[in-house]
């Protein structure tokens, strides 16, 4: 049974088809999540916030206008948003600034650091840019499918994702010159 | 009839042309548009600078795999969302549902009452607060006045 076919039957409070659509998209809403919070917490409590807002707005979702995974992870990335702003309204500005590195894995010191330094610079870059890097390159999505989600045409996300990607190469490229010279 | 006419898909690209198709879909030729990838490969066969173009992009999606590595869900994450559905109203939902697009309408002539309701109010409440000021200001001037028939003002 197809998103849609499942999202008809969570209008009529239909737990069960709610717990098929769970499992089927929770590991991708939660990735997406951490991927752009970078705090495992706020990466899960964010996927319970954003199925359970699902749950609750099943009735204002509209079959045939847009796609399920596209208002969910539209859902998402709003509460994403949200989470930022609250983070940068409690948290100092450096905090903000140095996100938590990823899951720890087994790389050699010189790699290490050039992925913190990278993990900053795609931190730094501005929301709409990041995003549409997440969706297209991590997440999966085809160029239109992240422009629907980013509620934008498919050149803007082109145009998103050629700013990102420029920006995040001009980095990687001093950060490899800097490690070669020392 | 040039030979770009006659095969549109394999119209030459030229070295800037295939950097922005780098930036905008990656190094991964499978996410390129389909039409362009032959021609990609024709450039790659016969250029450095595209070869050292695509090398840098890969480089690029390499360390964004690994910086943007997601852990795994907490255990139990799924059955916890499941288990705190709050039951929903029926009549909200048949409202949700059926009325949005009316109700959305609706609301607008409403929305404006209650804005221009809402600067009335603090239009008043300022003009009561001024006169409030003003009156204060005027008795502390006065309070230690004496009034012609030997009282004070205050």
């Amino acid at each position: 049974m197809d998103d849609e076919a499942l999202m008809s039957r969570v209008v009529e409070q239909d737990r069960e088809a709610f717990s098929i659509l769970v499992e089927r998209h929770l590991d991708g809403v939660h990735a997406f999540n951490y991927r752009l919070t970078r705090n495992v917490d706020d990466a899960a409590e964010l996927a319970q916030e954003t199925f359970l807002r699902v749950w609750r707005r099943a009735s204002s979702w509209r079959p045939g206008r847009v796609r399920f995974a596209t208002w969910l992870y539209r859902i998402a990335r709003n509460l994403c948003i949200d989470a930022h702003r609250r983070r940068r309204d409690t948290v100092s500005i450096e905090d903000v600034a140095l996100p938590a590195a990823g899951p720890p894995v087994e790389t050699a010191p010189a790699q290490a650091r050039l992925q913190a330094a990278l993990g900053q610079a795609l931190a730094a870059l501005p929301e709409r840019q990041r995003t549409a890097l997440v969706l297209c390159h991590s997440q999966g999505m085809s160029n239109a499918q992240a422009a629907q989600v980013l509620a934008v045409s498919v050149e803007a996300v082109e145009s998103l994702l050629a700013r990102a990607r420029r920006t995040l190469r001009r980095e990687l490229a001093d950060l490899r010159s800097d490690l070669e010279q020392q | 009839m040039s030979d770009h006419s006659r095969h549109p898909g394999h119209r030459p690209l030229a070295v800037a042309e295939f950097e922005t198709l780098l930036d905008r879909h990656g190094a991964d030729r499978l996410r390129w548009p389909a039409e362009q990838r032959d021609a990609a490969e024709t450039l790659l066969s016969s250029d450095e600078d595209a070869r050292g173009a695509l090398r840098a992009a890969a480089q690029l999606d390499a360390a964004l795999d690994a910086v943007l590595r997601a852990p795994s869900r907490p255990l139990g994450l799924r059955e916890r969302i499941v288990a705190r559905t709050p039951p929903r109203d029926a009549w909200l939902d048949w409202l949700a549902s059926r009325l949005w697009r009316p109700a959305g309408l609706a609301s607008v002539p409403l929305l404006l009452g209650f804005a221009v309701g809402a600067a009335a109010v603090q239009e008043t409440d300022a003009d009561a607060a001024l006169e409030d000021r003003a009156l204060v200001a005027f008795e502390a001037d006065f309070a230690d006045y004496e009034l012609p028939d030997g009282g004070s003002a205050r």
